[in-house]
């Protein structure tokens, strides 16, 4: 009843022949475990093929041993003792080493510029600095100005604007009324602040912008878009632009009494002057029954002489301010209040 | 490169081709491969000469053909009893993998763990190659 019982085959590592066959390499360098050597011994001792492919393992050994003796000429050998690159073989070949200096030297020079000139040939610099390619798309569109659409009777508008010489080329088609509303016509804020002007040759009578006529009836509407500054290849004959990215404005207010009075006199002194109205309104506009509006251009020449003339009515406060609408050189721009003195 | 490391090259693509012809031809590729890589500026390890031999050995590995002594083959002197169109019938019904386990480790004698590293195998996969290889050759009756 003592007697153990053995249930399991734990640590009975039993090889297979052919488990015995793939370990015999191991076995003859001694690389296996001793109850591994130990189930192998036992293969071999008591299973013939196994005992065969240990022969011929042990004969392949010994073929493997001379092979590695095998002597090689040292003749042959020596052909690879001074082997050098292709480069090194065929200067040897050409005897570069024996040329002039100077032909050597110059030889040198040029297979280095040829391969700089080369490398930068090739290198495809548009991408790396992002050139546009110019002769592909000659136009190059530098800004682009938005102007509100408004459409016009033309008759009507000629004939309440009296002279076309009152506009610069700069300034937009305008309503002859001014607009009932105050703060849409009068507030210099609201316009577009991404403004760039072409700069056309200064004069003493700016040129005026000719309507299109479309038989008896004139539209002089505003393009949506108007693309200033534009410069083509083709458009050789186009007045030289300037990008002028910021001008100025001179803001003023004064008081006056009697308005009524003094401001057609101010307006007309103003016409002397050479100002012009710019924006929609005319000179001398009355925004509120107590505010007299006049915005309009003048040659900076004018400046002095424009400011004696207010200071003839009263007391002007003047202020020059940045303003993104650039005036043409020479021209300088005016938005002044004159308020009902109380 | 050392004159040893040159006879090893020379003598596994002599081996492994049994052609003297394409092993010179085979150890000049294999040199100029070394020679790229290091400049001969100094001398390769055994991982390095592998690899540059396993790569050459691609380059050539459909042009073991049968056997035809040249004069070159004086150059070689092979040892007594070796019969070499018995060694030609073991290249060709011997895998590639298990002859190069064979040459390397066993006849050029280079460390079995570098070469497994080199190989990117185990150890033990390059001692089943060798073993395979050496009972194959063994069944040859050379």
């Amino acid at each position: 009843m003592n007697k153990e019982l053995v249930y399991s085959k734990y640590k009975q590592r039993v090889l297979t022949p052919f488990f015995s066959e793939e370990l015999l390499f191991d076995y003859l360098k001694g690389k296996i475990d001793d109850d591994r050597k130990e189930a192998i011994e036992k293969a071999i001792a008591s299973d013939r093929k196994v005992q065969s492919q240990l022969e011929s393992i042990q004969r392949s050994l010994e073929l493997t041993e001379s092979l590695a003796e095998i002597e090689i000429e040292d003749e042959l050998l020596k052909q690879f003792r001074d082997i050098k690159n292709p480069v090194d073989q065929f200067l040897n070949e050409i005897k570069f080493s024996q040329w002039p200096f100077s032909v050597r030297w110059g030889a040198e020079v040029l297979v280095v510029l040829t391969l700089v000139s080369s490398t930068l040939y090739l290198i495809p610099w548009s991408k790396f600095l992002r050139f546009e390619d110019f002769s592909r798309n000659p136009v190059a569109v530098l800004a682009e100005l938005e102007k509100p659409e408004k459409k016009q009777d033309s008759n009507s508008s000629q004939a309440n604007r009296g002279s076309k010489a009152d506009t610069f080329a700069d300034e937009a088609a305008h309503p002859d009324k001014p607009v009932s509303t105050v703060a849409k016509n009068s507030e210099e804020s609201k316009e577009k602040p991404t403004v760039v002007a072409a700069n056309p040759p200064v004069q003493a009578n700016p040129s005026v912008v000719p309507p299109v006529s479309t038989g008896t009836k004139v539209q002089t509407e505003a393009k949506p878009i108007v693309k200033s500054g534009v410069v083509t290849a083709e458009n050789k004959e186009a007045p030289q632009q300037t990008v002028i990215t910021s001008g100025f404005l001179y803001r003023g207010y004064m008081s006056v009494k009697g308005i009524e009075m003094s401001g057609p006199k101010i307006t007309e002194k103003i016409t002397q002057l050479g100002g012009r109205k710019a924006g929609e309104v005319d000179l001398g506009w009355n925004k509120t029954p107590t505010i007299l509006y006049y915005h309009f251009t003048i040659p900076e020449s004018k400046l002095a002489e424009l400011e004696s003339v207010f200071k003839e009515y009263g007391k002007l406060k003047l202020s020059k301010e940045r303003h993104p609408r650039a005036m043409p050189e020479g021209i300088i721009r005016f938005i002044v209040e004159i308020e009902e003195a109380e | 490169m050392s004159d040893q490391q040159t006879r090893s090259i020379l003598l596994f693509f002599y081996l492994a081709f049994l052609n003297a012809e394409q092993a010179i031809e085979a150890t000049y590729e294999t040199c100029r491969l070394l020679q790229g890589q290091w400049g001969l500026k100094r001398n390769p390890g055994q991982a390095e000469l592998i690899r540059a031999m396993l790569s050459t050995f691609q380059h050539f590995e459909n042009r073991v053909t049968d056997y035809t002594s040249t004069e070159r083959d004086l150059r070689f002197a092979m040892p007594k009893g070796f019969e070499q169109k018995k060694w030609l019938e073991f290249l060709k019904e011997t895998p590639n993998q298990e002859v190069q386990a064979l040459l390397w480790i066993q006849v050029l004698k280079f460390d079995l763990p570098e070469v497994a590293r080199a190989l990117g195998v185990s150890e033990g996969t390059m001692r089943h190659r060798v073993g395979r290889a050496l009972r194959s050759l063994g069944e040859m009756s050379l």
